[in-house]
């Protein structure tokens, strides 16, 4: 079989697997947050499952209470708070604690910026795991992060719809109940039925510790087992990424060969893509679900296209004699299924990789890198994608409005200059920080040690690495060495940044649409569901996000790729 | 001493965070002040029918769980 067959052959399973996926999912995700009103009759189930209530007395929540969007957001920034410092504290003190496997103590500022990575759902790592983390951090600190940080992007974007669909009112939901929900209901069954799918694959769980083994060359190496195949479920579905091994999804024992790897992918895309369904669902026109899922589906295709075809080109003659960019890139999945990973792993806040994006040629390590400044919306993050795909969508009807000089209304809300001051905080937010934190990286000589490569290369470096703090990716370009004080310290922060300013913003959107009243639909209503205004929400994404960075782009891969 | 700097840190990034949501309750106000189809260009004048009303689902709501 061809490496080109190969290719469309995997990624139309792929997308079979998500399509036979998405009613189902995105209707169980939707009856999952649109319960029934709490009943007394002893006759009718309790809305509320018994571990639940058990979780409800234990954090002394009132489950039934629906909360205002201002209170939503507090309970997101305080547990997130909690859980920053908690996930500091605990690697703090891993010397002290079980199966630790003899690891001292995390450095301050590397746990600093792993506890703000991991709570952020971003999982960059400026550490190597099998020799830094001992199982009990890896399990109950980093993998509980995985499942509640995926959580909360998802309970924000149930808020956001909720603001759309409520109205005189400033209740949005109540967040610990959404969040219990989410990784009760959701993610914990999926990621066990998965964990036992990647382990059938091929893929370790065990609580080994490292074996010391020699080589055929003679050179001794210590192999490190661990509860692989647990945390990479969720590593994928929640749109985490951060790998137990240091090579992440390259590693054979996280991702053995090519099926699991597909199942990898479709997991990084499945909670992403269906949410556009809950979205149609809980609005009551599935149409408006299907619009977004269209919009998400053409950047994600000719993302694929353009990366695969960038890698597959003969640009050299390594390249010319291997059949394509193969450096970096590991032999057993070829580059069609590295370029498919590469691409959903960047239009998601995943973060996974399974090959070294610092070898992808010039202009596909740009695209990657696009991908990421996109907003990661195509389908995004578990939540955080549709979110910013929704805000986007918000300034589109703005953008129509002043065209046709009607009032803008997006779902019988009027967008107002209120939502136009809280989508325009979403959309500045995010460049801000990476453009900045970019330019004070280049700009400060001892920082530049770090980076291994010169001229546009290096920029391209320092540039993906605050790309992808700043929108809680996490994949890393290599070839900068970050496990610094100052970029442990600087992109630590950026992460947190990256990840609640806009939910900041996105909650409050949320109350300022939920307290409006609905508007009919009129003649001067743009029709949200309908081939124009997709096409108008791609090019608003491309002209105001994508050109924000354009200067930055050509400075480091286009740079280097037209040299 | 790192740890102190660290936690001080965090802390530091979530006060700021925390008047940021002290930025935006100014900014969206309450369902009273509201714009309706009719008042979009009035949002001072809240009549006393919209603010009893919007005061009633208000109460309502708060039992009402995670409905829609």
């Amino acid at each position: 079989m061809s490496t080109a067959v190969a290719g469309w052959l995997q990624a139309g399973l792929l997308v079979g697997a998500l399509a036979v996926c998405y009613r189902p999912l995105g209707d169980y995700m939707a009856q999952i947050f649109t319960t029934d009103k709490p009943t007394n009759k002893p006759n009718k189930p309790n809305k509320h499952w018994w571990i639940e209530r058990v979780m409800y007395r234990l954090i002394g929540v009132d489950a039934d209470a629906d909360q205002k969007w201002s209170t939503y957001l507090r309970g997101v920034l305080a547990f997130s708070a909690v859980s920053v410092l908690f996930l500091y504290g605990f690697q703090r003190l891993q010397e002290h604690l079980p199966l630790a496997l003899g690891f001292p103590a995390v450095g301050a500022d590397q746990a600093f910026n792993t506890a703000a990575s991991f709570a952020t759902n971003t999982n960059w790592q400026s550490y190597s795991g099998e020799s830094t983390m001992g199982h009990l951090v890896q399990m109950a600190g980093l993998a509980v992060q995985n499942f509640v940080s995926a959580a909360v992007g998802i309970v924000v974007v149930i808020a956001l719809i909720r603001g759309f669909i409520r109205s005189r009112t400033e209740r949005v939901g109540n967040f610990w109940v959404d969040l219990t929900r989410a990784c009760v209901r959701l993610l914990l069954p999926i990621s066990v039925v998965f964990a036992l799918v990647l382990v059938a694959g091929g893929v370790v769980d065990n609580f080994s510790a490292a074996h010391s083994v020699t080589t055929l060359a003679g050179q001794h190496q210590a192999i490190t087992g661990g509860p692989v195949a647990s945390q990479e479920a969720i590593k994928e579905l929640g749109t985490n990424g951060g790998g137990f091994y240091n090579a992440n999804s390259a590693h054979p024992f996280e991702n053995p060969n090519p099926v699991t790897n597909l199942v990898e992918i479709f997991l990084l895309l499945v909670i992403g893509v269906s949410l556009t369904r809950t979205f149609g669902k809980m609005v009551g026109d599935k149409r408006q679900g299907y619009a977004i899922l269209a919009v998400m589906a053409v950047i994600w295709v000719a993302s694929v296209a353009a990366i695969s075809f960038l890698e597959s080109g003969r640009h050299s003659a390594a390249a010319v004699a291997a059949g394509g960019a193969l450096e970096g890139k590991e032999v057993r999945f070829g580059i069609p299924a590295s370029t498919l990973f590469t691409a959903s792993t960047t239009l998601t806040s995943t973060g996974a990789v399974n090959n070294a994006h610092d070898s992808l040629s010039p202009l596909g390590g740009g695209l990657a890198i696009l991908n990421m400044m996109l907003g990661e919306i195509a389908p995004g993050g578990t939540g955080s994608g549709l979110y910013g795909i929704l805000v986007l969508a918000i300034v589109t009807v703005f953008v129509a409005g002043l065209m046709v000089g009607r009032t803008p209304e997006y779902l019988h809300k009027k967008i107002r200059p209120q939502e136009m001051k809280l989508a325009s905080l979403y959309i500045l937010t995010t460049p801000a920080l990476v453009l900045i934190g970019t330019g004070v990286a280049i700009a400060l000589k001892g920082e530049q040690a770090a980076i291994a490569n010169p001229g546009p290369h290096g920029l391209s470096e320092i540039l993906y690495a605050f790309t992808s703090t700043a929108n809680n990716n996490g994949s890393a370009f290599a070839g900068l060495s970050v496990n610094t004080v100052w970029y442990n310290s600087v992109t630590g922060v950026v992460m947190l940044l990256g990840r609640f300013l806009p939910i900041v913003w996105v909650l409050a959107l949320a109350g300022s649409l939920a307290a409006q009243r609905p508007v009919p639909t009129s003649a001067g209503t743009l029709a949200t569901h309908q081939p124009l205004f997709i096409g108008m929400l791609l090019g608003v994404i491309i002209l105001v996000v994508a050109l924000t960075y354009f200067p930055a782009q050509a400075l480091g891969p286009l740079a280097e790729g037209l040299r | 001493m790192p740890d102190v700097a660290f936690v001080a840190l965090t802390i530091a990034v979530f006060a700021v965070l925390a008047l940021a949501v002290r930025g935006v309750e100014h900014l969206v106000g309450s369902p009273s002040t509201a714009a309706s189809p009719s008042t979009a260009s009035t949002p001072a004048s809240p009549n006393a029918t919209t603010v009893r009303s919007a005061a009633r689902v208000g109460s309502a709501d708060t039992r009402a769980g995670v409905a829609r």
